[in-house]
């Protein structure tokens, strides 16, 4: 299997899911954090893991804390939400209140992350399975802090031999805090086959 | 509503074009339709032609839907214009709503295109 399974069509259809399923999760930020969240045009490709891991390097270089949950369904993979240590700290804030002041992610600022994680990430892919009439069941978000290499741990991540990687980048940010995310998606071969199926399938309503 | 109508649908994700283009013909075979992928390219559009509705995406790669809305009103002042975006934080619609456009948040449904075709009507 080789990238150009993933046709411009693919990218566009899916791109155009992922755009609004984290139009709904801004929503749920912005009443979190009572601010508005501005939100980038998504980008989407279809590569092989190094070419990933260099992708994900340039657009969160240094350490990053990194939310990852994984989803299960017709299709599967897992999703990431980075944020570097300023922003992380600014959101937890955010929403646990100025007053918490810690200048280091304690375990109450780390699942305050985790769960502001969990309610972005699922508002965004529970978007997209409602659209694809699909159903994802999401997984128990986890922590993970170190340099991308670390959070990419092909071993850990168990996407199969062939390891063709979806890499579907979003940014947010609400200016007024300094704080922003960036939301990726990361499928083995196999499972993006499924996902061509499904977007395949949608498509043809429209043609 | 037997007289043809023209439209404009500006979003830069194809499938959206294909979805507003689709649900359109659907009630309004004789309608004139027109794509633009992007703010440049409906911005050229408007200025040599016409149109009765106007779809409009917000979050675009060169300019965003409110950074033209107010070109798109000046060239065709007599248009009805949508919004139709996923953004649909509510002072992102209030924003629209103040420079008097109408606001669907995406998915879009047939429901949402019969209401922004009616509109003009």
């Amino acid at each position: 299997m080789t990238a150009d399974i993933f046709t411009e069509d693919y990218c566009d259809t899916l791109c155009e899911l992922f755009n609004i399923g984290m139009g709904r999760a801004a929503v749920s930020l912005s009443e979190m954090v009572d601010d508005e969240v501005l939100l980038t045009v998504p980008s989407l490709k279809a590569v092989d893991f190094n070419t990933a891991l260099s992708i994900f390097n340039t657009n969160s270089p240094g350490k990053v804390n990194a939310v990852e949950q994984s989803f299960e369904g017709q299709f599967s993979g897992n999703a990431f939400l980075f944020f570097n240590d300023e922003s992380s700290l600014q959101l937890v804030r955010s929403i646990l209140g100025e007053d918490s002041w810690s200048s280091e992610l304690g375990e109450m600022e780390q699942e305050a992350l985790k769960e502001v994680s969990n309610i972005i990430l699922n508002a965004c892919f529970g978007c997209i399975a409602d659209i694809l009439s699909c159903e994802l069941e999401s997984g128990v978000p986890g922590l993970i802090t170190g340099e991308i290499n670390e959070v990419f741990d092909i071993d850990r991540l168990c996407i199969g031999d062939e390891p063709l990687v979806l890499t579907l980048s979003m940014t947010f940010s609400l200016p007024s805090k300094k704080i922003t995310g960036q939301v990726s998606l990361i499928m083995a071969s196999e499972s993006i086959k499924r996902l061509i199926a499904e977007l395949e399938r949608f498509t043809t309503l429209y043609v | 509503m037997d007289s043809s109508k023209s439209v404009l649908v500006v979003d830069d994700s194809r499938l959206t074009r294909m979805i507003i283009t689709k649900l359109i013909r659907t009630h309004f075979v004789d309608w004139k339709i027109t794509e633009a992928a992007n703010a440049k390219e409906a911005l050229a559009c408007v200025d040599k032609e016409p149109f009765d509705f106007i779809s409009l995406d917000h979050n675009m790669p060169d300019r965003t839907g409110y950074d033209i809305l107010p070109l798109l009103t000046q060239s065709q002042p007599m248009a009805h214009i949508g919004i139709f975006t996923a953004n649909i934080q509510a002072v992102v619609r209030k924003r629209f709503e103040d420079l008097g456009a109408t606001f669907y948040g995406k998915p879009i449904n047939e429901a949402m295109i019969l209401r922004f075709t009616n509109r003009g009507e």
